[in-house]
């Protein structure tokens, strides 16, 4: 079947089949930050945005997406400028095998779309259904408070 | 993962939906949220209907109930004032503990009672609250369900091939309720989930009610310990004492993780808990 899909901000027609999984036809069409772990709903490292909204896309068919709009950690980035939360990942230390982080970030950013000022629960909230082994998390939160003074001009 | 899935189906009407449905061949699912469905290993099921386009997400007051259309989602129904008011917070209790972030962004309310998997959290509040499940069948008739009959055996086997759950009505309530989730972490698959609820008036429990699920096949309410409650003079004695009996006759499913016994003594703590902080209220 044929879908079209608005991905970071662009439209796409993707030919797939009925029973075929978001992550795999995102990777298949060249989305690698999509990340593959458990496929099973738990990891969270096949995160993208749906419609302004952070899901596991492992838990998603493609078919699902049809006309609809997706971000991946790939669209995070405008004109060669990282966002705030990617430079402040990067720059914090919060990325070490940085096999969560595209999933992480994507959580985060959904965050701070519609919370301005996050408190450090809020953060811990909104990345509860990303799992990160390497980090403890420590440097992924303050990242996000980083981020989110960035973003409010502060 | 629904690997034999040969069709695709996004209906924007029910009839056509259930006209899907009820084909023979080839074996035909809903698919609402998907989070149920997508990672199902049934390799019978060749083809889906998505629900989504039958305008069944919508939050609503009907004569006072709480009506919540059956597509959805958890996360639509925490940014609702209306729900997360609900029987002094009951119901956003038992949505913010329904799952991580990302699933509760997904997960839809009909998905989560039409397959009341253990680690379903929002049944035992339907149970408790005495909701009403709408149902559309084949034939343009739409059957409702109080919540006591809908749980009475797994909803797989009360629900035919083309019944499609639209909508979730909560009677108009005086009282307030309380939940827990008991699990490993708190986005763990619950060990069990509690509610109570209680209309108390001069002390008194007008209306008392105590559910469960989680440890046990299907919600249930503890109608023994209700009836010794109700219409009394509430005190911790009294309480403590109900819960007790009522939970130690319990027959409680089997767990890998934790034992009957251990299960019990926490069931016990935590009804006490909720129950009291009611009447301190």
């Amino acid at each position: 079947m044929e879908i079209s899909v608005e991905i970071n901000g662009k439209k796409e027609n993707w030919t797939i089949e009925p029973s075929e999984i978001l992550v795999d036809v995102l990777r298949k069409n060249g989305y690698f930050g999509v990340k593959i772990g458990c496929e099973e709903g738990a990891c969270g490292s096949c995160t993208v945005i749906l419609d302004d909204l952070a899901v596991k896309s492992c838990l998603i068919l493609a078919a699902q997406v049809n006309n609809r709009k997706l971000v991946t950690i790939e669209g995070l980035r405008e004109n060669d400028v990282l966002h705030p939360l990617q430079e402040a990942f990067i720059d914090g230390g919060a990325v070490q095998c940085g096999y969560c982080t595209p999933g992480v970030i994507l959580s985060a950013k959904t965050l701070l779309d519609r919370t301005a000022n996050p408190t450090e629960k809020e953060i811990k909230v909104a990345l509860d259904g990303n799992y990160c082994r390497c980090t403890g998390y420590v440097k992924q939160i303050e990242a996000v408070q980083k981020a989110a003074r960035k973003l409010r001009g502060e | 993962m629904v690997i034999n899935v040969k069709e695709y189906h996004k209906p924007d009407n029910i009839d056509d939906a259930i006209t899907l449905l009820c084909r023979e061949k080839p074996l035909t699912r809903i698919i609402s949220g998907g989070t149920c469905i997508v990672p199902n290993k049934n390799p019978s099921i060749e083809a889906l209907v998505d629900i989504n386009a039958l305008n069944l997400s919508y939050i609503k007051l009907k004569d006072n109930n709480l009506v919540i259309g059956a597509t959805t989602t958890i996360t639509q129904m925490l940014r609702d004032d209306t729900v997360n008011s609900w029987c002094g917070g009951l119901l956003k209790q038992a949505c913010e503990t329904a799952g991580d972030t990302l699933l509760k962004n997904a997960v839809t309310i009909g998905g989560n009672i039409a397959r009341p998997y253990t680690w379903c959290d929002l049944p035992v509040v339907l149970r408790g609250l005495d909701a009403v499940i709408h149902v559309r069948k084949q034939g343009n008739e739409t059957i409702s369900y109080k919540a006591s009959d809908f749980f009475a055996q797994q909803p797989v086997n009360l629900l035919g091939r083309a019944d499609i759950i639209t909508e979730i009505e909560f009677p108009a309530l005086k009282g307030k309720g309380a939940f827990h989730k008991f699990a490993r972490t708190e986005v763990d698959y619950a060990l069990f989930d509690c509610m109570v609820y209680a209309e108390i008036e001069d002390g008194i429990g007008k209306d008392v009610r105590l559910a469960l699920s989680g440890c046990i096949s299907l919600p249930i309410r503890l109608i023994e310990c209700e009836n010794n409650l109700t219409g009394k003079k509430l005190s911790e004695e009294m309480i403590s004492d109900a819960i007790d009996i009522a939970v130690s006759q319990l027959n409680l499913k089997r767990s890998n993780i934790a034992s009957n016994e251990y299960l019990k003594h926490v069931l016990k703590y935590y009804f006490k808990k909720l129950l009291l902080k009611l009447l301190e209220e």
